[in-house]
């Protein structure tokens, strides 16, 4: 499965999506399913990557909630990265989506800190 | 002997008793008698003169004075002359002079006059009338003697006469019958010279009746045609003269009753002097005789008429109401003219029959022309109503006064399809359908309806014109199979073809689409052409057109197989150059070599203009600026299904707000009158000279191009135009979640041109596009209507959604956060509700303004 609005690739036992241009309510099932999907293989967690996101409104931040919860359940980690001069970082702030998920500003940071959270938990 | 005759003869006898008065007496002077003596013995003459004259008297008393009279002349000239036995010689003269009457009552006169005068004068004076002894003494006996010879020469004078007579009578005889024949004749050359002349059997027929009527004085007369029916009676009344048709019809058929059998048998001709007493009448029943109220007949003829072979062709009747009319005359001239009769209608039947003969070998000949050039009107199209029209033009009024054609349809109602009649109308009254002919039109599936043909005039249908109408009818239902089976091939080769076309095209923001599709024809085969118009996930927006080469049914399948790879493919963003890449692959899967096709795929950026596009063979879509200048895209590769592994390159163009990206197919460039240069010009120029509005300009190139030429090749043309962005941008939007990546799009281009920087856009498109979904959830799902939105710098920057009905509180999940982060966004917000909808008015200061602002 795949979407043209996601950009997968693997990291350890991490998995890095990048969202691609425009996330919103015509495309965030698809992106979810895509990520859950491809995410199943991967015993620590997924990595969201805004940094290539260019839109992302309400629907998408509950897509990343969604994401959250579904990803909790298996037992899986999460965590979003966007770049501090991104103009989406904004909208991540006002919706209070790192009180769900950690927000880092980069795809490493966030590989770091789901690794080490990772092992917390081991 | 005739009047006049005996007039005449008698005036010369009182002529020649005028002349003894005055010869006498003069004969008598001369003599020297003495004037007394010769007054009183020729007064006599002049009395018998004077009384011969009288009418009073009666003719044969006349004849007896005048006789008399000269008799009387010869008495006194034998007397004056003393007794000469030579004037006894007047007196003989004057017997054959008086024989002229041609009567016995001269001579009787003589004999009784001599007798009587010589008896008397015998006795009187002897001397004076006997010259012997013996008589002067028996002058009685003597007087009786010169009587009885004076009775010889009467007696011979009147055989004579009577022998002249007769033989005068024979001549007389002779020439009335030679007369009456010459009259037979003449009369029976007429008759003959007149039925002669007369071809028409009717006529004919007619002629010799009224004829043979006039001629036998018969009061009436009438031709019965022999016609006899199984129980060997009945007659047609075929003709009658001297009296209306109306005073027989009340009888019915003549009988053949024992008066008339031998005329209708052939025996010969009958004529009786009175019917009604004659043995053969009145034996029959029911009328025993003539039926009441016949017109009365006792003088009766019948003759019968027939033909050189012996048949009895019919009889003439003559009757009269009194008895002993018809004489032996007539019956011949009745027998004559029955003989010419016999032969004009013979020739007359023989005219006919050769006439009938020629007439139904054109008719023939006309049928067969009529059956092919109807086949060649109903195979000349495939359209329903205009062969069955062009059929019944071509019968009518050609073999038929009216033909209409009723067709049922598939609900089993009658529709008429075709009507024509002579007259201009275009249908009898259902009245009028005498003399019709309805044959019904059977195809392969059973009835389809009726041809109904006829002529006005009640004549019954010849067996011929049934039969051709049969075939007409057959054929037309053949026709009619065709064309039907054919509009459903059609029909379902169109639905098929059109379900592979857009079925609308999107409304999109800040552009106009408009395309054109005409489906070649005539022909069942559809084409594979199509285009297509398809929003990709990064928010541009994909056209492709192209063209399946062949047609049929599958050309359209494998075009409809291409138009749904191609719309996946860019649905999942993939580049032109890919989905060509892709397409190849698919065709050579699906067709091997066999096919090919030839596309174009163009991916709008339609923020920024740029477009990137690959042609696998296609004509080059062109772009035509504002001014109407036309420039082509023209980099192309190979068609796809070709080369198995054909590459496709990638080509960039910048379409600037308000200029026209059109694509088309070669219908438009390409027939077999025009090579593809002239009509890529052709169509160049007819886009740079269209008009502005993309509708129009569409109309406008497809009849400059294609215009009524009969093209054989499908034409498709897409046309797409950026629009440029007014200060006060309006749009108004379908509510559909489809429309938000355009519409981003769209107020990126016009925020960017407004001078808001990239984190001012992005909370801008944020806040509108969170409003414009509340809008489009609450427009009651997609396709449902309609919203609009505006923006416009006014100081600040303003945006408004506006949609109707009735408001819907988002759930906290989705609604509340939308609402939240919009009030985060923008510096003023305000919602109104009302029954007719919702208006969500927003209000941001952009801080390029305000540091503008702050510099003016």
């Amino acid at each position: 499965m795949s979407s043209p609005h996601v950009d997968l690739r693997h990291a350890g036992d991490l998995l890095v999506a990048s969202l691609r241009g425009d996330i919103d309510v015509g495309n965030v099932a698809v992106v979810a399913a895509v990520v859950l999907d491809a995410g199943a293989s991967d015993p620590v967690g997924v990595v969201v990557d805004l940094t290539s996101t260019r839109y992302i409104d309400s629907a998408g931040v509950n897509m990343l909630f969604d994401l959250a919860r579904e990803l909790a359940v298996r037992r899986q980690l999460m965590a979003v990265a966007v770049p501090d001069d991104s103009p989406v970082r904004s909208l991540v702030k006002l919706t209070n989506l790192h009180e769900a998920v950690m927000v880092m500003p980069t795809v490493d940071e966030a590989l770091a800190a789901l690794l080490q959270q990772g092992e917390g938990f081991a | 002997l005739p009047e006049e005759l005996w007039q005449t003869r008698h005036k010369v006898i009182v002529a020649l008793l005028w002349v003894h008065a005055v010869a006498i007496p003069t004969f008598a002077l001369a003599r020297g008698f003495r004037l007394e003596h010769t007054i009183a013995e020729s007064l006599i003459v002049p009395a018998t003169a004077i009384l011969a004259t009288w009418t009073a008297l009666s003719r044969r008393a006349r004849t007896a004075v005048a006789s008399a009279g000269l008799l009387s002349c010869s008495a006194i000239l034998v007397h004056l002359s003393g007794g000469v036995i030579e004037m006894h010689f007047h007196f003989f003269v004057m017997v054959a002079v008086v024989s002229l009457y041609q009567d016995w009552i001269p001579f009787l006169t003589a004999i009784a006059y001599v007798f009587i005068h010589h008896g008397l004068m015998g006795a009187l004076d002897p001397d004076s009338v006997f010259n012997h002894q013996a008589a002067r003494d028996h002058p009685w006996v003597w007087a009786g003697i010169h009587a009885f010879f004076i009775t010889g020469i009467s007696i011979v004078c009147l055989v004579s006469w009577r022998l002249n007579e007769r033989v005068l009578d024979e001549r007389r005889r002779a020439e009335q019958r030679l007369r009456e024949e010459t009259r037979i004749v003449e009369t029976l050359n007429a008759i003959g010279q007149i039925v002669s002349a007369d071809l028409e059997v009717d006529h004919v027929v007619q002629s010799v009746t009224d004829t043979a009527t006039e001629v036998t004085d018969a009061r009436f007369g009438a031709f019965f045609y022999n016609l006899v029916d199984e129980r060997g009676e009945s007659y047609t009344l075929y003709s009658l003269s001297g009296a209306p048709r109306e005073a027989f019809e009340q009888f019915g058929l003549p009988r053949n009753t024992e008066v008339f059998a031998p005329t209708f048998v052939g025996e010969g001709v009958v004529r009786i002097d009175d019917v009604t007493e004659d043995s053969r009448y009145g034996k029959m029943a029911p009328h025993y005789g003539m039926p009441k109220g016949h017109l009365p007949v006792r003088s009766y003829l019948a003759v019968p008429v027939r033909s050189r072979r012996g048949e009895v062709l019919g009889g003439l009747f003559f009757g009269h109401p009194e008895p002993g009319r018809f004489t032996e005359v007539h019956e011949r001239l009745v027998v004559g003219i029955a003989n010419h009769a016999a032969i004009a209608i013979d020739n007359a039947r023989l005219y006919e029959s050769e006439r009938d003969a020629r007439t139904a070998s054109d008719a023939a000949g006309k049928r067969l022309a009529v059956l092919a050039e109807a086949s060649k009107v109903l195979t000349s199209s495939l359209e329903v109503d205009a062969i069955l029209n062009g059929l019944a033009r071509l019968v009518s009024p050609s073999i038929w006064d009216y033909c209409v054609i009723d067709l049922d349809d598939e609900r089993g109602a009658s529709r008429r399809v075709a009507a024509v009649s002579s007259e201009g109308r275009t249908a009898p009254p259902d009245g009028e359908r005498l003399g019709a002919i309805v044959a019904p039109l059977v195809g392969r599936d059973g009835a389809l309806g009726t041809l109904t043909v006829g002529t006005s005039a009640s004549k019954p249908a010849e067996p011929a014109n049934v039969t051709l109408a049969e075939e007409l009818a057959r054929r037309a239902a053949i026709a009619v199979d065709n064309a039907r089976f054919y509009a459903r091939q059609r029909t379902v080769a169109e639905t098929l073809q059109h379900s592979l076309l857009p079925e609308r095209l999107p409304d999109l923001p800040g552009m106009t689409v408009a395309a054109r599709y005409l489906a070649g024809g005539p022909g069942v085969d559809v084409g594979g052409d199509w285009y297509d118009l398809i929003q990709t996930p990064s928010g541009g927006l994909a056209l492709a057109i192209g063209d399946v080469v062949g047609r049929g049914e599958r050309a359209a399948s494998l075009m409809g197989q291409l138009r749904n790879a191609l719309r996946a493919y860019a649905l999942d963003g993939k580049s032109p150059s890919e989905i060509m890449t892709l397409l190849n692959a698919l065709l050579f899967l699906e067709a091997g070599d066999e096919r090919m096709a030839t596309v174009i795929c163009i991916v709008l950026d339609i923020e920024t203009g740029e477009l990137c596009y690959s042609n696998a063979g296609h004509p080059p879509a062109m772009i035509a600026s504002r001014e109407g200048t036309v420039r082509l895209l023209e980099e192309h590769g190979a068609p796809v299904g070709v080369l198995p592994s054909a590459r496709y390159g990638e080509h960039v163009a910048v379409l600037a707000p308000g200029e026209t990206l059109v694509l088309y197919t070669d219908g438009l460039v390409e027939d077999k009158h025009t090579p593809l240069d002239d009509g890529l010009e052709r169509l160049a120029t007819a886009i740079g000279g269209a008009p502005n509005e993309l509708d129009a300009l569409c109309e406008h190139v497809m009849v400059e191009t294609i215009g009524t030429r009969d093209t054989s090749d499908d034409a498709a043309l897409i046309a797409l135009r950026l629009e440029p962005l007014p200060a006060h941008l309006q749009l108004h939007l379908p509510a559909d979640p489809r429309v938000l990546p355009p519409l981003r799009a769209t107020l990126r281009r016009w925020l960017t041109a407004a001078g808001a920087n990239e984190q001012e856009c992005y909370e801008l498109l944020v806040a509108a596009c969170e409003a414009c979904t509340n809008a489009i959830r609450h427009s009651g799902g997609p396709r449902r209507g309609k919203f609009e939105f505006e923006a416009q710098l006014n100081g600040d920057l303003s945006m408004a959604v506006r949609s109707r009905g009735p408001w819907r509180k988002p759930s906290s999940r989705e609604g509340g956060r939308g609402l939240t982060i919009i009030e985060a966004y923008v510096d003023h917000l305000d919602i109104d509700r009302s029954d007719r909808g919702v208006e969500v008015r927003m209000q941001r200061r952009l801080d390029a303004l305000v540091s503008g602002a702050e510099r003016g």
